[in-house]
């Protein structure tokens, strides 16, 4: 079972690889503000996380259709922010209904009855969870692509900080250190679901999506943090900080520590090795393979987490 | 075709055995009025309204009718299950009306 | 009949014309002098009504075998697959028009008590340190209901087969969660925004004024709610629908002699069958009605296609 997985997993991400790493990076979408001559933040990512609330029912606030490159869940037709006047578009809604379900995700999981309660608490009737055909995987990919979101929200103020003068630079390892911090601490009220969650994601049907949501996580921590002086290609870094992202969320997963400090370290000690890595890292030679072997060593620890999903 | 032969070949069984069951399901039926099943069941008044008007409507025990006093039309209820049809239903006099002190003539 | 309608419908004219203006039904007695088609007959509105009426009523006592005999069986798993797609969550309120021998309320009802047992298994596995008393009171929340306040409406135009359908749901002991109701589907006797799901199976090619019957769909249902119609359309393969029309044309009304000893009604259902708007034109009546998502799926072929909205 896990194997079919696994191996449909690498033909469909392969494929899908090479169609993302056709992309020129400069056609990231975020060029708007992109200076990349930056001044360093020290530690603003930490102050941001406790500004972070940790579970995010109520961003309740329609999502701006603005800032969305590839990590809009797929199937949402057109139909997109036209709407205006006060009129909530078919789409705002399903993602107000979405977001409402996380609250009784830890209850019911990744699932259509978490969707079908998140409806109820919208005063809609719990019908409306029909919408969503693919239940949770919808559920889960909203998740992923609103906590990517929330992520880039924070990296711009602090970004902005920098600029303004107002807060000193941060070493690049330190910003890469505390943005994948700050994202794996947005998974702590989903902990005891996020094994599911990760299964879910690694769905051959979920697969394009949940890559290109990962890619885009990755592409969004490194215009943050990039450093000119490295000469490392852009490729290579998206594989690197993709692999320490995938690996440290396992971690995570199976970490009793109080408030996860294993897995703070071991983040730190995988940072601290990239960069050391140094010139060395750009011998990685096929780029997807890091990637995909990362969530290749994914589906192999879930198929073992899946006894072990009750922690505690 | 052997598929739809052993079909066809089962409806007809089930046919001959319908038989038999509808005559003990009567009795059941039967039975049952006694329990309370095919007698009215007032919890669908707090969805029912009359369909011409669209306002509530009243459970009257004694006739066994719904009835939209505004309207005065009485819906039967035979065997438990309420008719709302109104093509079916029965127009109740005024006088009658009156003498409802919940609902006085309009 | 005839007096207590006339004598109803003279009286209640004045005042519900002043609820509901431009409502013309309810005088049966006096032609409208608008024409609808009966099968491949055309025939005056009024008289259709009735003849549909006389059809069920002969069909009703063996509305399920001559159901069975036509399909083959599979009108079953039409049924079964309604419902799967329904996914009705504890709780839903369904309304069934034109289900009177119950088909679908009854395979509503099993789903939602095998729903209720699973979310409760799902419950005790995740929380795997209960103490006794949380377990004990977990079976006599249970005991509350089984069905957690679930419920079916049956509503049908046809007193015989609505007779039949609980006559059948004594037999198969169906005690709790059911409730018959003659009602008409252009008029409903329901309240606005009652009901989670409205689902109408192989009913609506019976209605004389099908957008009527939508109207009163949207209307009952609850924001957030769903339209369900099962429903024969219209099939895509020329080679299949050749056949398609030789069984339904030459078969049918032969079993239909047969078994029911009635070759004119089933006569009527073949060929009120071949006067439905195909599925997209459906789709788009839908539509008009005020629902959103609307989609559909053939089933077999596009023999029978079920049509699904959400009022939003």
């Amino acid at each position: 079972m896990a194997a079919v997985a696994v191996r449909s997993l690498s033909a469909a991400g392969g494929r899908r690889l090479l169609a993302l790493c056709g992309r020129r990076p400069a056609a990231l979408p975020r060029t708007a503000f992109c200076s990349v001559r930056t001044f360093w933040v020290t530690s603003a990512v930490r102050s941001a996380d406790q500004k972070f609330p940790p579970p995010f029912p109520d961003a309740s606030s329609p999502p701006d259709a603005a800032e969305e490159p590839s990590t809009s869940p797929p199937r949402y037709t057109d139909q997109g922010g036209e709407e205006s006047e006060g009129y909530e578009s078919e789409e705002q809604l399903q993602q107000r209904i979405l977001s409402a379900a996380l609250t009784f995700v830890p209850e019911y999981g990744w699932s259509s009855e978490a969707i079908a309660e998140g409806a109820k608490s919208l005063d809609l009737s719990s019908a409306a969870a029909g919408m969503f055909e693919n239940g949770g995987s919808d559920l889960v990919l909203h998740f992923v692509s609103l906590c990517n979101r929330n992520l880039t929200e924070l990296l711009e103020e602090e970004h902005k900080l920098v600029q303004l003068g107002s807060t000193e630079k941060k070493p690049t390892a330190q910003i890469l250190r505390d943005a994948v911090e700050t994202r794996l601490r947005m998974l702590i009220p989903y902990i005891g679901q996020w094994p599911q969650a990760m299964g879910i994601l690694l769905l051959p049907h979920n697969i394009p999506s949940s890559l290109a949501l990962l890619t885009a996580l990755v592409d969004d921590i490194w215009h943050y943090a990039s450093d000119q002086s490295t000469d490392v290609s852009w490729y290579t870094r998206r594989a690197v900080l993709a692999g320490i992202y995938n690996t440290t969320e396992l971690v995570m997963m199976q970490d009793t520590s109080p408030d996860y400090e294993d897995t703070w370290h071991f983040l730190q000690n995988r940072i601290s090795e990239a960069m050391t890595m140094g010139e060395s890292m750009s011998q990685v030679t096929a780029t997807g393979e890091a990637v995909i072997q990362g969530l290749m060593g994914a589906a192999v620890t879930l198929k073992n987490l899946t006894g072990l999903n009750q922690r505690r | 075709m052997m598929l739809g032969v052993s079909v066809w070949r089962s409806l007809v069984q089930r046919c001959v055995v319908r038989g038999l069951h509808t005559g003990s399901a009567c009795r059941a039926a039967e039975g049952g009025e006694a329990m309370g099943s095919p007698t009215f069941d007032p919890s669908v008044l707090q969805m029912l309204v009359c369909p011409l008007s669209r306002k509530a409507l009243r459970y009257e025990k004694s006739t066994n009718e719904l009835i939209n006093y505004e309207l005065g039309i009485a819906y039967p209820i035979v065997d438990g299950i309420p008719n709302m049809i109104p093509q079916d239903a029965r127009m109740i006099h005024r006088e009658q009306k009156s003498k409802d002190p919940d609902h006085p003539p309009q | 009949m005839g007096a207590p309608l006339c004598s109803v419908s003279r009286l209640c004219r004045a005042s519900w014309r002043a609820v509901r203006p431009g409502c013309q039904r309810l005088h049966q007695t006096q032609p409208t002098g608008k024409e609808t088609h009966f099968g491949f007959q055309t025939v005056s509105e009024e008289e259709k009504g009735e003849r549909v009426y006389q059809v069920f009523e002969n069909v009703a006592k063996n509305y399920d075998l001559m159901n069975d005999s036509m399909s083959l069986g599979i009108h079953r798993l039409w049924k079964d697959w309604l419902v799967r797609y329904m996914n009705p969550t504890p709780g839903t309120q369904l309304l069934d028009v034109a289900g009177g021998t119950g088909d679908v309320a009854f395979r509503f009802i099993n789903y939602v008590q095998a729903q209720r047992e699973k979310i409760r298994r799902n419950k005790l596995d995740h929380q795997q340190n209960l103490s006794w008393s949380d377990i004990s009171m977990s079976y006599s929340q249970e005991q509350k209901g089984s069905l957690m306040g679930s419920k079916a409406v049956i509503c049908d135009i046809n007193k015989e087969m609505l007779k039949v359908g609980r006559e059948k749901s004594l037999q198969l002991g169906y005690s709790e969660g059911l409730s018959w109701v003659a009602g008409d589907a252009e008029e409903l006797p329901f309240a606005d925004e009652k009901f989670d799901i409205y689902t109408i199976a192989f009913g609506i090619r019976n209605v004389t004024h099908l957008e009527k019957a939508l109207e009163e769909a949207y209307r009952v249902l609850k924001p957030g709610g769903r339209f369900l119609c099962l429903e024969f359309s219209q099939v895509n393969n020329p080679v299949l629908a050749r056949l398609y029309d030789l069984y339904s044309f030459q078969v049918i009304p032969v079993l239909g002699e047969v078994i029911a000893g009635d070759w004119k009604s089933y006569q009527y259902l073949v060929e009120s069958i071949r006067r439905f708007p195909p599925q997209e034109e459906f789709k788009e009546m839908i539509e008009d009605a005020g629902f959103f998502k609307v989609t559909y799926h053939n089933l077999t072929s596009g023999v029978v296609a079920v049509h699904s909205g959400f009022k939003l």
